[in-house]
């Protein structure tokens, strides 16, 4: 069917297929797994938070939780609640939570692998 | 006064033509933004279905006032007019349909409506993802995020349903007189 396709159509969907699974092979960080959680809003100074213990910080929009090394956004003041409905972001996770209405993002603070630890002299 | 009048009726059909299809895309924009889906963000985008049967039928300069229109209507009466989400809404959507507009008008005879439908649908969203992005969190490494790798998935589908709707408008449409 002409409406449905045409030779060119085989390019343009190998090259989708290639800008889809680019991320994912050269992802390096999916076995890191990240200690602390960073919280920012709209253009304002982010703020990172320890997931090691279980607990719940209060922000003036929302709340986030933090269970067993996982985070995840409740009881936020947003109209649609799309941030909650993401769910739970782990550890080891490079994906994002994110509220459009408050302009809040929160994900996992990964360190560099070329970063320097510590320098002896 | 004979070419005059044609060419009232001709800007009278377009200003008629805009008004009717912009509030149409606007009530399918605001319907399917009371729709949950199971992938948040995540939007079909019917309304532009209508967009690209004007796209198809040449008639870019409707179009392109569908667009504006479309974004401008659907924000209003979502209550999120001139907020980050209308600006990223007319951003993507803009894009979106010069690009569908410049395939269509230079490769038509290579590429499917298919294939036109699913570009925009997956360059509609990247660019909203990339500029919200650039907006509020420029570290973002775009080589190791698997957010865009599920946009693009899920905008070939989306851009199949928008051409399946568009082939069934278009048949619809194919004898209509305005």
């Amino acid at each position: 069917m002409i409406f449905f396709y045409k030779p060119g159509d085989i390019l343009l969907y190998l090259l989708l297929a290639a800008g889809s699974l680019f991320p994912l092979f050269v992802s390096t960080d999916s076995n890191q797994t990240s200690t602390l959680v960073e919280v920012s809003a709209g253009r304002s100074q982010s703020q990172l938070l320890s997931r090691n213990s279980d607990s719940t910080y209060s922000f003036p929009t929302f709340q986030l939780q933090i269970k067993s090394g996982s985070c995840r956004i409740i009881n936020s003041t947003c109209s649609d609640h799309l941030c909650e409905k993401m769910g739970w972001l782990d550890s080891s996770s490079s994906g994002r939570i994110i509220c459009l209405p408050h302009k809040i993002i929160i994900k996992n603070k990964f360190n560099k692998p070329d970063a320097v630890d510590e320098i002896s002299e | 006064m004979k070419s005059l009048n044609n060419q009232t009726m001709t800007y009278q059909t377009r200003v008629f033509r805009i008004a009717l299809f912009s509030a149409l895309a606007a009530i399918l924009q605001i319907l399917e933004s009371y729709i949950s889906l199971p992938l948040p963000f995540f939007r079909i985008g019917l309304a532009n279905a209508i967009i690209l049967l004007f796209v198809i039928k040449k008639d870019y300069l409707t179009a392109f006032f569908i667009t504006l229109n479309k974004s401008l209507l659907g924000s209003f009466f979502t209550g999120k007019l001139f907020s980050v989400v209308f600006l990223l809404s007319l951003s993507g959507s803009i894009t979106a349909v010069m690009l569908m507009i410049l395939m269509f008008q230079l490769c038509h005879k290579l590429i499917s409506v298919n294939m036109i439908s699913i570009s925009g649908a997956v360059v509609n969203n990247l660019v909203q993802y990339f500029l919200f992005i650039q907006l509020y969190d420029k570290t973002t490494d775009f080589s190791l995020s698997y957010i865009s790798s599920i946009i693009i998935i899920f905008s070939i589908i989306a851009g199949w349903l928008i051409a399946l709707t568009v082939y069934h408008l278009e048949k619809l449409t194919a004898n209509l007189k305005f």
